[in-house]
């Protein structure tokens, strides 16, 4: 029997498609349908049992949740402006740089803490926070601050250290997205910018952030995608302390489910809440972006 | 006077944030050659020395849960990184270049993948995992990181621009898909895949949360879950976990280093 060309086409898509299918389903939409049934049930350990909107209707009465969405948000709507904000200034300075060559060498060094492991940094900085660590060193011995200051122990001081580290290894990234996307930016353009009068604020807000708006879009889906899954940064550095006051919703799941008598039920309900949460941001994303772009 | 003024701020500007981006390795380094008790201290400037890195370095090398962190971290990123791209690569191909109605569809079904949180879906996988008695293997680490939907969305942004001729041309030469995948496919987007790879690689080396669900076993710890459980241990020595951390963090960076030119390209193409 011979194929037809429709048939050969169909296998070949089979062949090529197959195996991301069955790989893309077994360990990421499958677990989302039963993150779904798990969230109905209730019970500690393997012994659960169905008990209907029960886990739902604590997500609204727990005070670590409470605590845990707030410093989600926070870290949504104040760091993430933030490392938008600074590696699109950082990227047009670096666009300015005449040389290739130091060009590439400011990026790759931006660029080192994208690719560290979190858990690196992580463990590097929870010494450095600490009375007796290098920073405290360092500001004391330029005289910036009078005496150590133990910036874990309390509540914003655990939220500060966090946000810096955050927005410490966030920028580089950014900024390289953004430079490449500047550079593929047609230089007449700015050339004719000048000769009609513009001054460089004015083609900056004119030329280059229009031309990279797409990636502005992008680059905030993806740093959304990391505020809400922020996990390794809180777990090391300030084990959620003190008093919840960095914990997260990807660390309190976590926790929820490896540090006491697991509640899988639960864990899974508060997963539903961060799917929900990161639906509705991406569509407005989309949205905007969509609306933007035409 | 004006545009000069402008340009050494500009400078000044970039190296300031250049320092503070480099400030952590440069600390992490000198702690590496100090005693745990000076780095518990934070005097980590009045006296580094070589024989401090060498009892850091021979205290290291007696760790043998280190070789096997290493040895593991290896596997599940090259895996990782070949298994990623063939895959990707692969479903890019069908999207682009054997695309019908039903393709269409399940790309944007697999746009919608991306958007799924790994936080939502880590908690039922690990339960799904354990039933079906998949937990414990780096082989497991490897299939549930691969982030297919993603890495297969940047290439598919990527092959948008491919030239269609020089299928239809294959095509008409009576060359099978798969050789026009390998020959042809392949060749021509070659700077987006190493890309990927790259990519892949580095999440891979760096992964956290996966491993951590999934390996219960000691020797079976990434360099990632090795770094946790020596830095929990309040009494470890903190010289050797400098040292650590040095040396688990360069490998990533000499190699983006060395592929640097190829990551500026496939940024591009994002």
């Amino acid at each position: 029997m011979k194929l037809t060309a429709k048939t050969k086409l169909n296998l070949n898509r089979t062949l090529f498609l197959g195996a991301s299918i069955i790989i893309t389903f077994l360990f990421i939409i499958l677990p989302l349908f039963y993150a779904v049934y798990m969230s109905f049930q209730g019970g500690r350990g393997a012994d659960t049992s169905y008990v209907g909107l029960e886990n739902f209707k604590r997500l609204f009465t727990d005070e670590y949740i409470r605590k845990a969405l707030i410093n989600n948000v926070l870290v949504a709507i104040v760091i993430v402006p933030i490392v938008l904000v600074l590696s699109v200034i950082l990227a047009n300075a670096i666009n300015k740089v005449k040389s290739p060559r130091l060009k590439g060498i400011f990026s790759c060094i931006l660029f080192f803490p994208s690719i560290t492991s979190p858990v690196a940094y992580a463990f590097f900085f929870r010494r450095a926070f600490l009375p007796d660590g290098i920073l405290n060193q360092i500001f004391g011995g330029l005289n910036l601050i009078d005496e150590p200051i133990n910036l874990l122990l309390t509540e914003t001081g655990a939220q500060i250290a966090i946000a810096f580290v955050c927005i410490w290894a966030w920028i580089g990234f950014h900024t390289l997205l953004f430079l490449s996307s500047m550079q593929n930016t047609d230089p007449l353009l700015y050339k004719a910018a000048r000769v009609d009068g513009t001054n460089v604020i004015q083609s900056f807000f004119r030329i280059t952030l229009p031309s990279i708006k797409h990636i502005i879009v992008f680059s905030s889906i993806l740093l959304l995608g990391s505020a809400f899954q922020l996990f390794a940064e809180v777990s090391i550095i300030s084990k959620g302390g003190p008093g919840g006051a960095t914990l997260t919703l990807a660390y309190y799941i976590y926790r929820i489910c490896f540090e006491y008598v697991p509640q899988f039920g639960y864990a899974a309900a508060i997963g539903i809440l961060i799917f929900v949460i990161s639906a509705v941001i991406s569509f407005v994303q989309l949205k905007a972006g969509g609306k933007n772009a035409h | 006077m004006h545009i000069k003024a402008s340009t050494v701020f500009n400078y000044i500007f970039i190296i300031c944030c250049c320092a503070l981006s480099l400030l952590p390795y440069i600390l992490m380094g000198l702690s590496a050659f100090n005693t745990s008790v000076n780095i518990k201290k934070g005097d980590i400037f009045s006296h580094p020395s070589f024989a401090s890195f060498a009892a850091n370095f021979k205290a290291l090398m007696d760790n043998v849960a280190f070789f096997s962190a290493i040895g593991n971290t290896l596997f599940v990123s090259i895996g990782a990184m070949f298994l990623g791209v063939l895959l990707s690569s692969m479903a890019a191909y069908a999207y682009t270049l054997l695309k019908n109605k039903v393709t269409n569809k399940i790309f944007y079904l697999s746009f919608f993948a991306i958007l799924i949180p790994s936080a939502t879906t880590i908690i039922p996988l690990f339960m799904l995992l354990q039933k079906v008695n998949m937990l414990n293997s780096l082989f497991t680490i490897i299939l549930v990181s691969l982030s297919i939907p993603f890495t297969t969305f940047i290439l598919v942004q990527n092959a948008k621009s491919f030239p269609i001729d020089l299928i239809k041309a294959a095509r008409a030469d009576g060359m099978s898909e798969v050789g026009i995948y390998f020959k042809v496919f392949i060749p021509t987007l070659k700077p987006v895949f190493i890309t990927a790879a790259i990519i892949s690689f580095i999440d891979m080396w760096n992964g956290f949360m996966m491993p951590l669900i999934i390996v219960q076993s000691l020797d079976l710890m990434t360099l990632p879950l090795f770094l946790n459980n020596l830095g929990a241990n309040q009494s470890a020595d903190y010289g050797m976990f400098m040292l650590a951390l040095v040396v688990s963090t360069i490998p990533i960076l000499l190699i983006f280093l060395f592929t640097q030119k190829f990551f500026m390209m496939g940024m591009k193409g994002i």
